[in-house]
């Protein structure tokens, strides 16, 4: 690993850096210190570590000003403005602050690796479930004017995605979402109406049969690609995933996917169910 | 609470213009930045949240991590500037002079 992103690592593995990180995630607006050092006594609480000595608060808003918080700001994570004492996320992934599972960590640390600038022409992979979904809330997150995702089953539209997609529409970001499957296709109808719901018609998205087959495709704006595969189920009910995921408008995987996608991405109205209903004759 | 001993260089007053020392013991819980910050911030009467962060000058976690680690053996001593103060940083405790115009 490049020393930056062990940097980044060693960062998130702190578990007080990832309660900064979810509590400023959670509240969404600026905080100043000392209303960080209550969300954080809250927290600590709740983790059963329990203190409401003054002594204690004093020690925690020092660590913070003068350690945790312009560490976060030096890595990219936070904007951290020591004079007013201002803390700002800086539109980080969601982070849950009760992960123990350094496994998980590195693996996110390769999630944020390919969120930053650091090389355009760089792939990531993204190995278990957990953060493939965790990498689709982020590329919802981040979606300025389009999101375009592609799902094969009905148990890949996670709740918490759903939320997502929900507070992208909000913002304006244009939502277009396809699926063969006619279930998948009825629930984002009802919980994202503003969105362009679709059934696809590529052979490669749906080949028949036989693992590993993708599972979801994510592009954000056209420059972000997560494409997920769906490999053979063990033991438990959900398929376990792998990712490949890739930033950049001139990203190998990004132009292929873009490619592959090709005059679909132009034409998504003319396959749409609604613009489908609306023709005035049988298609 | 503990016992904060403060001692001055000039003429027994906690308060004067004159450069001012203090010697602040680091209490067993308590990290040695957190030290360094608080004896700062007694010497130079100001609050916390208006000093310039330590992680500036030097990362609190290596100071705490080399000092706290270190064998008995080890005499261990950091000094630097921290907010117009010369600040050294023991195993056992903080000494802060202040700086002023003249003697910087």
């Amino acid at each position: 690993m490049v020393p930056f992103d062990e940097q980044l690592v060693r960062l998130i593995a702190d578990a007080r850096n990832r309660a900064i990180l979810t509590i400023l995630h959670e509240v969404a607006r600026p905080l100043s210190t000392a209303e960080l050092v209550n969300h954080l006594s809250e927290h600590d609480e709740l983790a059963g570590d329990v203190s409401d000595e003054n002594d204690d608060r004093e020690a925690l808003y020092i660590a913070l000003h003068h350690n945790h918080l312009p560490k976060l700001d030096e890595a990219g994570l936070i904007d951290y403005d020591p004079a007013e004492n201002v803390v700002t996320a800086e539109n980080v992934p969601d982070v849950d602050a009760d992960w123990q599972d350094l496994e998980k960590l590195e693996e996110l640390g390769s999630c944020m690796r390919a969120g930053s600038d650091i090389e355009e022409d760089a792939i990531g992979v993204l190995e278990s479930r957990e953060d493939v979904i965790e990498y689709g809330r982020y590329l919802a997150d981040e979606a300025d004017e389009e999101l375009f995702c592609m799902y094969t089953t009905t148990d890949l539209l996670e709740e918490e995605h759903l939320e997502h997609a929900e507070a992208a529409l909000e913002r304006g970001v244009e939502i277009s979402l396809g699926s063969k499957n006619p279930k998948v296709r009825d629930l984002a109808r009802d919980r994202l109406p503003e969105a362009t719901i679709w059934e696809p018609q590529l052979d490669w998205m749906n080949a028949p049969s036989g693992y590993p087959k993708i599972g979801r495709l994510v592009l954000a704006d056209r420059e972000q690609i997560m494409l997920a595969l769906l490999k053979n189920p063990d033991t438990d009910s959900h398929h376990p995933e792998i990712a490949v995921i890739g930033e950049g408008r001139d990203n190998p995987l990004v132009v292929l996917v873009r490619d592959l996608l090709g005059p679909r991405l132009d034409h998504l109205d003319y396959q749409s169910d609604e613009f489908l209903a609306e023709l005035p004759f049988e298609p | 609470m503990t016992d904060k001993s403060v001692t001055d260089g000039g003429d027994g007053n906690d308060h004067s213009d004159q450069s001012l020392h203090l010697s602040y013991s680091i209490e067993e819980t308590e990290a040695p930045s957190t030290a360094v910050a608080r004896a700062t911030a007694i010497l130079t009467d100001t609050a916390h949240p208006d000093l310039d962060p330590l992680y500036d000058v030097i990362d609190p976690d290596y100071l705490d991590g080399a000092i706290e680690t270190a064998d008995s053996s080890v005499h261990a001593e950091f000094s630097f500037t921290f907010n117009q103060c010369e600040v050294i940083v023991t195993q056992s405790e903080v000494t802060a002079r202040k700086l002023d115009g003249e003697n910087l």
